[in-house]
Formats: structure tokens, sequence, C-alpha cells
């Protein structure tokens, strides 16, 4: 669905922040991007989206070149940024004005969604960020896009919201549909993510879906740590190692801790990438 | 929905365009009105025992057009300050066409379209009050009376209304260009942008000029010239000119070559825009 | 739903529709969730519970009709018990013998609770009917 093919990018020709990344994403997932702050995640989601023209290689989304920005690719894209902007007009005109340049938009997905989210039939000027961040989400949610970009779409959410918003995730995912989801707090949104990109410093660290990861890798507090065992990676406290490791064919398979996944990515780079690539 | 140009697009874009902006809209326009019609109190206050000034109307009506339509294609995209307005922007299903035609219909057309007819139904009012109202000193002759009589601005001949349109034209093409260029303080830059190419302009001109003729030959000044003398300096046998049809080609071409040049650059800036 | 962290997800889920079948909540031949309903109830992505079902269907306790959805088995109660007795032989119980050797318990101590806990359980489903 979408792929990069030795993709440069910087925001000057001097200091390039990806270089000759190849990256490949397929529908019906649901990606979770990972990576520190200022890693280039949104700079990678607006790659997709067109937001930024790539320097040199050849990036396609759904067999079309993105910064071309036809219609016919635009409509099946909806990015919903960290921050967001909101008019001010009553919440149902807001859906109206949007509606007709979504041929797939379902308007009674929207306002279901916005029942979900409970969101005030008013104004949106007189509504929270949280509630516009809803409303955008709902919006996009229901123009039934192909490709959905969240960017770090649980800020601003309360803890409700952020338990609708997983709901709503699954309840729309599709073979068809590609939901990539760039955040920073890993846990509010696990148990959706199903495909994992993980970033740092211009690199793809990893692009590989969680079942090859708990396949490949164990996640478990172990009591003590043993010389004898290679880690690649461990958190100690005192309430024991948090430890990663390769995984035995004795072993059991665990779940996955993204947090854990994350840190050993970014300290044990080669590791990790010599895994899974 | 097809990548062509679509009209229904427009249509849908325009409509947007003023639900989401209709209040801004109607703020700049009840100012202006407000404005203008102050200034008018005013003037025909100070008028009832004199004549209704018709330069300081006139007046009134340039800086209000090129004022206002300059200040309001130059905010047009001020939005990009917000980045989120500019991803909403960018990737509404809309081709680049499609969403520039959007700002050259506001700015083009409906703001001078808007201002005309505020400004003539001011004027109309202004002037029938004055005529009215107006108490004519007893010493004036009959003959000097029909100075006391107030002509609508549009009716006097001496507004030069096709160059006025010319030039807000152009001027509003640049300040749109210039909206498009800067996300901070626009139309300052742009004014300043403007002056300062003139400016160069103007010098280059003259340094060329200079270096093709010595300056003794340019009857005109060194500036600008169009014609050239033969001879002496103090007796010229003759004047050298451009042929008449380049003038009025020249006169043609500049402002159209000016304008076309605007606009195609504003396609390219929102098509190349990234954020 | 909390997933607890050492299992991998659709298996927990897997787990969960055992009980259900052992609980009676779900029955033997009748429908149980689609992949998205249950995606949805528990906020988890679809494809893990497509999994959970490929799993269950393999172990032959559910069966997918096509166009009609996924139902419980005949005989399914046998194998959810066997599959569910062989998890907690391979699994729990290890880990119990682990504490218990770490505790110095005995065997017969945890039979006497075993006695213990199915007398009490007893008198309180007759207290019930």
């Amino acid at each position: 669905m979408i792929q990069f093919n030795n993709v440069s990018f910087g925001y000057s020709k001097q200091k390039l922040l990806y270089t000759n990344i190849n990256l490949e994403l397929t529908a019906g997932s649901v990606y979770g991007l990972l990576g520190k702050n200022g890693a280039g995640k949104s700079t990678l989601l607006k790659l997709m989206a067109g937001l930024v023209y790539p320097l040199h290689g050849k990036l396609s989304v759904f067999n079309a070149n993105p910064t071309k920005r036809a219609p016919s690719f635009m409509h099946e894209v909806f990015f919903i940024p960290e921050e967001i902007d909101t008019p001010s007009l009553h919440v149902l005109d807001f859906g109206a004005e949007h509606m007709p340049f979504y041929p797939k938009f379902n308007n009674e997905q929207f306002l279901d969604y916005l029942k979900e989210f409970d969101i005030p039939m008013t104004n949106l000027n007189n509504m929270s960020f949280g509630q516009k961040k809803k409303v955008w989400i709902a919006l996009g949610m229901a123009s039934n896009a192909s490709l959905i970009i969240l960017d770090e779409p649980t800020n601003g959410l309360d803890i409700p919201s952020k338990r609708k918003l997983r709901k709503l995730i699954a309840s729309v995912l599709n073979e068809d549909t590609c939901i990539i989801i760039s955040t920073h707090q890993v846990k509010d949104l696990d148990s959706l993510i199903d495909k994992i990109i993980l970033v740092d410093e211009g690199e793809i660290i990893v692009n590989t879906d969680t079942d090859s990861i708990t396949e490949k890798l164990v996640f478990k507090l172990s009591p003590d740590i043993s010389s004898t065992e290679q880690y690649l990676y461990y958190e100690s406290s005192l309430a024991g190692n948090l430890i990663v490791k390769e995984r035995t064919p004795e072993d059991e398979t665990t779940k996955l801790d993204l947090e854990l996944f994350f840190n050993a990515g970014i300290n044990n780079k080669n590791g990790i990438k010599q895994l899974f690539n | 929905m097809n990548n062509e140009f679509s009209f229904r697009r427009v249509l849908l874009l325009l409509r947007k365009n003023f639900k989401e902006n209709g209040r801004r809209y109607l703020l700049m326009f009840i100012a202006g009105f407000g404005i203008i019609f102050l200034i008018y109190g005013l003037l025909i206050v100070g008028s009832f025992h004199n004549m209704f000034p018709s330069g300081d109307r006139k007046m009134l009506f340039t800086i209000g057009i090129f004022l206002g339509g300059t200040l309001f294609s130059a905010s047009f995209y001020s939005f990009f300050k917000s980045q989120p307005k500019t991803i909403q922007f960018l990737l509404l299903p809309a081709t680049t066409g499609e969403k520039l035609l959007i700002s050259f219909i506001l700015t083009q057309f409906v703001y001078i379209i808007v201002f005309l007819i505020s400004f003539i139904s001011i004027d109309w009012l202004m002037c029938t009050i004055y005529n009215e109202f107006v108490s004519i000193p007893k010493w004036i002759v009959e003959q000097e009376k029909h100075y006391y009589k107030a002509t609508y601005l549009f009716n006097s001949n001496t507004v030069l209304i096709k160059e006025i349109l010319i030039m807000y034209f152009i001027t509003t093409s640049i300040a749109h260009l210039g909206s498009l260029s800067f996300i901070n303080n626009a139309y300052v830059k742009t004014v300043i942008l403007f002056v300062l190419t003139v400016v160069a302009l103007i010098f280059l001109n003259n340094k060329s000029l200079d270096l093709m003729f010595p300056e003794t030959v340019m009857p005109r000044g060194q500036y600008f010239t169009a014609s050239l003398s033969i001879g002496d300096k103090h007796q010229p046998i003759g004047i050298v000119k451009l042929p008449n049809g380049w003038f009025t080609t020249i006169a043609w071409f500049l402002p159209m070559f000016l304008y076309m040049s605007c606009w195609t650059m504003s396609y390219f800036k929102i098509k190349e825009k990234q954020i | 739903m909390h997933f607890h962290s050492n299992k991998a997800i659709y298996i927990q889920i897997a787990d969960l529709i055992c009980e259900k079948i052992l609980s009676g909540i779900f029955k033997e031949e009748e429908r149980i969730p689609s992949v998205r309903e249950l995606a949805v109830d528990l906020e988890v992505n679809p494809n893990t519970v497509m999994r959970t079902y490929e799993y269950l269907q393999d172990l032959a306790i559910i069966s997918n009709k096509r166009g009609v959805g996924f139902f419980v088995n005949t005989e399914s109660i046998e194998r959810v018990t066997a599959y569910l007795r062989k998890e907690f032989m391979e699994q729990e119980l290890p880990n119990l013998f682990k504490n218990m050797k770490i505790l110095a318990i005995n065997i017969n101590e945890i039979d006497q609770l075993y006695q213990h806990y199915l007398q009490n359980n007893l008198n309180n489903s007759n207290e019930k009917k």
C-alpha cells in the first residue's frame, strides 16, 4: 500500500533527516510508529500524506505519487495532526462542509461516533481541546479513507475517551484500511497495534508485526540476572529485572511489552536489527 | 471524483470558505463601511454651508480600494501560521487550481464588487442628504449656485476608474502572492519588498540607459525616457521616439504580464507548499 | 479487558472464550461474537481476535460457518476441559511447585486445604438452592 524506495528527506539538503530509507506498509493493519521526541515520526507521516516531498527516491501510496496531491489520492488519506484547529462552526455544519469532498463519507457513522465520544451538539468554539480533537477523529473515521494517519491521537483525551478511541479503531479496521498511529503513550493503544515501526536518528530500526516480535523475543520479569544467558536488553529495579531476550523453542510466548521493546530497540539497535531484518 | 477541474468542487470550497470565515468577512465589511460612513459624515457636517468636497471623496475612494483590497489579499493565507489549518487546507481533496480559484474570486471579484456597491451607495446617500439640507450662503450669485449641488462621484468624469481598477488588480495580486510567500507580517514584508523592487528597477533602468546613451541626449530626464534628441543638446535637430504602437503594446502587455506572473507564481506556491 | 503480561494476548482471549464455554455463557452449537464485535468489546486489534479464532479452530473448539459466523462445536466442553487442563498442568502447576518448594509446603497440607475448599463450595451451592 505504501512503499518507500531509497527515500531521502531533510528540511535542508545539507542536513538529511532520513537517508535512503526503504519501508513497506500493507493494508489491513494498525501500525504503531514509535520513536523518541524529534526522531522524525511526524516527518515520516507527512511524507506519506504528501505534506512534505522526498528529496530523492521514490515514494508511492496506493500506487500514486503523494506529491501530486491529486483529489483521488487525497480523499483516501485522512491526517489528524497532534495539534488541531477548528473553525467557529456548529459541529454538524463542520461535518457537512467536509462531507462532499470525501466520496465514501458516511454521515450516520459521523453522528454515531460523535455520540460515542459524548460530543455536545454545539459550536466548536464552545468545546475543549479534547472535544475538538474527538470531532476531528470522528470526521476522519467517518470519511472512510483508506489511510488514516493519527499523530499522537491520545494527547488531550480523557480516560473514557481513550477507551472509546480503542473501540472505534477496532471497529473501523478492515482489509483495505491502514491506520498509522504515532504515539509516545504506548500503553494507551498497545493492544490495538499489530505492526510496529521503530525509528531512531533517521533510520528505520524495525518494521515488523507484533506476532513476529513475540515469536522471536521473550519479555519477562526475572528476579535475577544470570550471567550465562544472553539478554538483548534489561532494566533493573527493586522489583526485579525486566528482560528482553531471544526466544528459544522451550520458552513460552509472552505478551509484547511495547515499552520494553522500544527501549531495547533504542539501546541495542544492532541486536534488534539483526533479529528482524 | 475525478482529478480534473470540477466546478462543483469550486462551489463547495466557496461555501466552506464563507461558512468558516463569514463572520470575519462580515466584521471587516462593517469596519470598512463604518469608516467610510464616518468620514462622509464628518465631510457633510463640515459642508452644510460650503461646497461638498469631491477631492476628499476621491481620495477616500482610492485609499479604500487599495488599502482595503491589499490588506484583504495579503491576509488571505494568514492561516498558514497554524500548522493544523495548513494541513487541512493542503489535504482537502480538491485540485490546487480549485483552491487557488477561491482566493482569486474573493480578492479579484467579491471584494471589489462589495466595495464599489457600498461606496456608491454611501456616496449616493450622502450626496442626496447634502443636496437636501445644504444652505447656500445669501451672497452667492445665481450662476454659481450649481457649485452647491453635490454630484455623485461616479457621474464626474475625473475619476480614473479604468486606471484605478487595473492598479487594483495588480496590487492585490502582488499582495496575494505576498500572503502565500510570507507567513508572518505578510503585508509589511510585501510592501517593503515591493518598494525595494520598484526602486531597484528605476535604478537599473537608469544604469542601462546610461550605458547605451549619454545623459545629455535624454530629453525627458534621466530615469525614464521614451525619446532621444539628436544633435546638439541645446539645439537638437530632431527627436527619436518609439513607434506609437509600442506604447499601447507596452501599456497593455506590462500589467498583463505582471498579473499573469503573480497568479502563476501563486499557483506554484500552493502546489509546492510543504509543512 | 486487562491483559496480564505473561501470555500472548491471543492466548489470553482464547482462555477467556474457553472459560465462557465452560461456564455455559457460550453454549454448544451457538454463535459466538464476530471477530469485530469481540475486538471492539475487548479493545484489541481484530487481527488478534482472528488469530484467537484460528487457534480455537485448530483445537476444534469452534468452527467457522461461512457467511454466518463462528459457532461452538458439539463436544467442545470436553475439548475445552482438556485444553485448560493441559494449560494448567504445563504452566501453572510448575509455578505452584516452585513456590511450594521455596516455602516448604507439604503436598498433604495442600490436600487438606483443597478438601476444605470443596466442602465449603458444596455447602455454598446447596444454600443457594
